[in-house]
């Protein structure tokens, strides 16, 4: 069945495997909701649905008309017009991006605390005493909550709009002009349009962001399907419930790839003017340049530059006072070790997938490919649900087994331990090194495989001697969002971790549950500072509107985030052979 | 030294996609010979060459090596132990290595000292010895198209399959390249199947040539062999620019709108396309009663005068290759002068595919 040469088989039984266990979390899911809550389902009927529903429904509708309304507008202003900083807002309007949704939340509730700096400021500033005289919106609220994912999810539609734009061919939008539209007309009627499928595609994944939160939403007081799955769970010890939450959430990303999925296949008719000219943007000057940079400031201050000043000073304030604690210390090692060996696994499952669909043509391949790429659109808390039921059952299996065959206490090897982190971890982003290999490969000709393989090298060695030299770059860029994407993990992570191990994500929701400030910041800022590092490359990559372009055209098929896509066709420095 | 090895394909059949793309195709190429697989883009011919490298598995059929059988119904050899040597269109050079190590590549069972040895020398076989530490993408194309040779050759393969390897060169070092190729495969009494869409290309390396049309082979034979006595419709097209008109042929004697011939390959009695080779027609004093024709356009292209000719009950014009320096003008009435074994008649009605093929 091996559909070109031999030597497929082992690969695509090894590919088959990895989208096995990527579909377990799943198929556990299902399988404890259909076990049923028996008579706590009228409760979670009665008090918990109709809440949690609302409130992501409402979540999910006002952080995409905020993310759509902003990153499509911030891409526009940057390509459509010159002014002066249009070059250095480009990237710093990434910045966001490293910033998580539980640290922004975590940054802000102090921030607008009453008695916290701004309001503080506030009320010196027009001479009140009292902080009840003064009214402030509150940030503990719904409201708030939108504001804030929308300012740090609003780049997945920046790039991805942006991208396009560039893409538009200057000759359509100048023909536009010529038959009598004004500037504003030509944006709504003919580069909007053009546009959608990159928004569409962009606020899907922003959404699936959104979905996935459970710091922000926990610390601000709306309940969300996360946040009713973490309570479910943990505090009222209700696993098929907290797993049928899940599956509803389930439903939520499907229709989310499904929007996604279709807005990209709209895509290819955009791409088809790829080679022509852009369209030169318009100068601002005066006043008008002054708008656009105060407009372009606004996100960038409050998604990034606020809260990263905040996080630094307390930072600083506290290392001042009380110096590194030892378990700040110990986190970050916990945190580093997990996501380093998170990491090395997934990019060698991603290895054996993308290149098993390589070498054979057989359907089997691609769905493979597909299946174990999935992950990547899961929510934590729903990954871990379905993770830890089965799990935990083969866990407690092998103990009694051991315990009364041995006689030997082992504890719980998987779920004790930090392996079922791991797993998650690679199971949701393993989507990354799949994609990161896949369209790193894509870029070698088929020929070369064949040469190497005529020339006396096995299947195995012409991975080894031919395309790993030659994908490096793009497998170094998506260890590295791994890396930093297991780092930031939170819901997973919360929920599945061994006892008493905290991560800097953990101890950092720890704090904020419970009110306290006390090495949060510096936990925070460890993980901004790690999550600046891909944006930063990112912002390098964007500089190149070829390369952006062509990342959308090459990038993995699947639903993978904006900078997954970007990064993983890093530019490959090594020459290529010319072709004819 | 590797003796070179015959290759033989039995009654192959490949599907791609559930299309067959190979439709029972067996070819026999000797030991030491050059055989060049002959035919239109999508006709199956670079697939026929996959198959042979061990780099597709067929449906049926068997694919022998020196008599050993490696691909059939129990048997499958993978391509890197066939012990073939394949090039490709776009060369395939590995572009993170150097030259020399390029050509090293296929000699990792080899001590370090004797690949270093071997690689060398057949990139000094191919005058490339003095780029051995430059990278891929620092050579031309007809450089590049060398160390792609050297490196399929360093191995020592019984067998050299080549894939349209001198499609990417331009004209001019395309015909250089094309002649140090052939005399280092001579010189190494290497067995060789090349794959070319080109029939000159072909009628110049090869000992023999296989033509293939949707999967079919349609004619095997020396060049002359096909260009002089081609089976059918399809296989005289591909050699030759044909001017084809309609006649009737009746007793080994054919009739159309240019006169009658009598055929050297007689064919069965009935309508039947006629095909007179440009080069066979000859331009006379035009004379009363004879078949004339007036010339309505000339183009001087050195040695030859591409004529255009239009004749009575003929709608298409008729294309006449002439010897440079008779020169007629444009409107002058001619008489023509064509030499029957020039002509060839195949029935009509049978190849119609060969029409749509011709085509594209």
């Amino acid at each position: 069945m091996a559909g070109s040469g031999s030597g497929a088989r082992p690969w695509l039984a090894g590919s088959g495997v990895i989208a096995a266990l990527v579909a377990a979390p799943v198929i556990g899911l299902i399988i404890i909701a259909l076990r049923g809550s028996g008579d706590l389902w009228p409760h979670l009927l009665a008090y918990v649905f109709p809440q949690t529903l609302a409130d992501t429904f409402i979540l999910l509708t006002g952080v995409g008309i905020l993310v759509m309304t902003i990153g499509t507008g911030m891409a526009w202003l940057l390509t459509a017009y010159e002014f002066p900083g249009r070059r250095i807002f480009e990237w710093a309007l990434l910045l966001p991006l490293a910033v998580p949704t539980y640290i922004i939340a975590f940054a802000y509730l102090d921030l607008l605390h009453p008695v916290g700096p701004v309001q503080t400021a506030l009320r010196n500033l027009l001479g009140l005493t009292n902080p009840r005289d003064l009214w402030f919106p509150e940030v503990r609220s719904m409201a708030g909550c939108i504001f804030l994912l929308g300012i740090v999810l609003y780049p997945y539609v920046y790039i991805s709009t942006r991208a396009m734009f560039l893409m538009q061919a200057g000759s359509i939008l100048e023909a536009a002009r010529t038959l009598g539209a004004g500037r504003r007309r030509v944006f709504f009627q003919v580069a909007l349009p053009l546009a959608r499928p990159a928004i569409a595609a962009g606020t899907a994944l922003a959404l699936l962001e959104a979905l996935n939160d459970i710091g922000a939403s926990e610390f601000l007081g709306v309940q969300t399907m996360s946040v009713s799955i973490y309570a479910t769970w943990i505090s009222r010890s209700n696993l098929p419930g907290a797993a049928q939450i899940a599956l509803f959430m389930l439903l939520i990303v499907v229709s989310l790839i499904l929007v996604e999925r279709w807005a990209r296949r709209n895509q290819r008719y955009v791409s088809m003017a790829q080679r022509t000219r852009r369209a030169s943007p318009q100068k601002l000057n005066g006043w008008r340049a002054c708008i656009a940079i105060a407009l372009a400031s606004v996100p960038v201050f409050f998604g990034f530059v606020l809260p990263a000043l905040y996080l630094v000073d307390q930072a600083v304030r506290r290392i001042g006072f009380a110096g590194i604690s030892p378990q700040i210390g110990r986190e970050i090692f916990n945190t580093m070790s997990m996501a380093a060996v998170a990491t090395a696994v997934a990019v060698a499952l991603g290895l054996v997938v993308a290149y098993a669909a390589r070498l054979s043509r057989a359907p089997f391949a691609g769905a493979c490919l597909r299946i174990a790429s999935l992950g990547y659109a899961l929510p934590g808390t729903v990954l871990a649900i379905g993770v830890l039921a089965p799990l935990a059952a083969l866990d407690n299996a092998v103990a009694d087994f051991l315990q009364y065959a041995f006689g030997y206490s082992s504890g719980l090897l998987l779920t004790g331990t930090g392996a079922i982190l791991i797993y998650v971890y690679v199971a949701r982003f393993l989507a990354i090194s799949a994609g990161g290999v896949e369209s790193g490969m894509m870029k070698l000709s088929p020929s070369l495989d064949h040469a190497a393989r005529t020339l006396g090298e096995t299947a195995g060695g012409v991975m080894r001697r031919v395309h790993l030299p030659l994908i490096r770059p793009a497998l170094g860029a998506a260890a590295l969002l791994i890396f930093v994407d297991c780092m930031k993990e939170l819901p997973a992570t919360l929920l599945l971790r061994p006892l008493n191990f905290e991560t800097l994500a953990t101890h950092l929701y720890g704090e904020a549950a419970r009110g306290t400030y006390e090495d949060g910041a510096i936990a925070a800022l460890c993980i901004v500072m790690v999550g600046l590092i891909p944006v930063i490359l990112l912002a390098k990559l964007s500089r190149r509107p070829a390369l952006a372009h062509d990342a959308q055209q090459t990038g993995p098929r699947n639903l993978v985030s904006a900078e997954a896509i970007l990064l993983a066709s890093a530019p490959q420095d090594i020459p290529q052979t010319p072709q004819r | 030294m590797t003796a070179a090895a015959s290759l033989e394909i039995q009654e192959v059949r490949h599907l791609i996609g559930g299309a067959t793309v190979l439709d029972g195709v067996s070819l026999n190429v000797p030991a030491g010979e050059i055989m060049c697989l002959l035919g239109h883009s999508g006709c199956g011919k670079t697939t026929m060459l996959r198959v042979a490298a061990g780099l597709e598995q067929p449906a049926a059929g068997r694919v022998l090596m020196a008599g050993r059988e490696v691909t059939g119904p129990s048997v499958f050899v993978p391509p890197e132990a066939r012990g073939v040597g394949l090039m490709f269109q776009d060369y395939a050079l590995f572009p993170h290595l150097t030259i020399l190590d390029n050509v090293r590549f296929g000699l990792r069972h080899k001590s370090a000292a004797d690949a270093q040895v071997i690689a060398s020398a057949a990139l000094e076989r191919v005058a490339m010895g003095g780029y051995a530490q430059d990278y891929p993408h620092m050579l031309s194309g007809g450089e590049q198209q060398r160390v792609a040779l050297a490196r399929a050759l360093a191995p020592r393969p019984g067998i050299i399959l080549m894939d349209e390897p001198f499609s990417n060169l331009d004209q001019r070092t395309r015909e250089t390249v094309r002649e140090e190729t052939m005399s280092v495969l001579r010189d190494n009494r290497s067995t060789a199947l090349v794959v070319t869409h080109d029939a000159v290309e072909a009628m110049t390396i090869a000992d023999s040539i296989a033509l293939m049309q949707a999967g079919r082979i349609v004619q095997t034979g020396t060049a002359e062999e096909l260009y002089r006595h081609p089976g059918s419709l399809f296989v005289a097209r591909y050699f030759c620019d044909l001017n084809e008109m309609p006649g009737e042929a009746k007793g080994g004697v054919v009739d159309c709108a240019a006169g009658r011939f009598v055929l050297m390959q007689p064919i069965a009695d009935g309508p039947c396309i006629v095909c007179i080779r440009p080069q066979s027609i000859k331009l006379v004093v035009a004379d009363v009663g004879a078949v004339n024709a007036v010339i309505s356009s000339r183009r001087f292209l050195g040695e030859v005068d591409h004529v255009t000719l239009q004749i009575e009950g003929l709608g298409t014009a008729l294309h006449a290759h002439l010897p440079a320096g008779y020169a007629p003008s444009a409107g002058e009435l001619t008489g023509l002068k064509i030499d029957p074994a020039g002509v060839l008649a195949f029935p009509a009605n049978v190849d119609k595919s060969a029409r749509s093929q011709s085509q594209n």
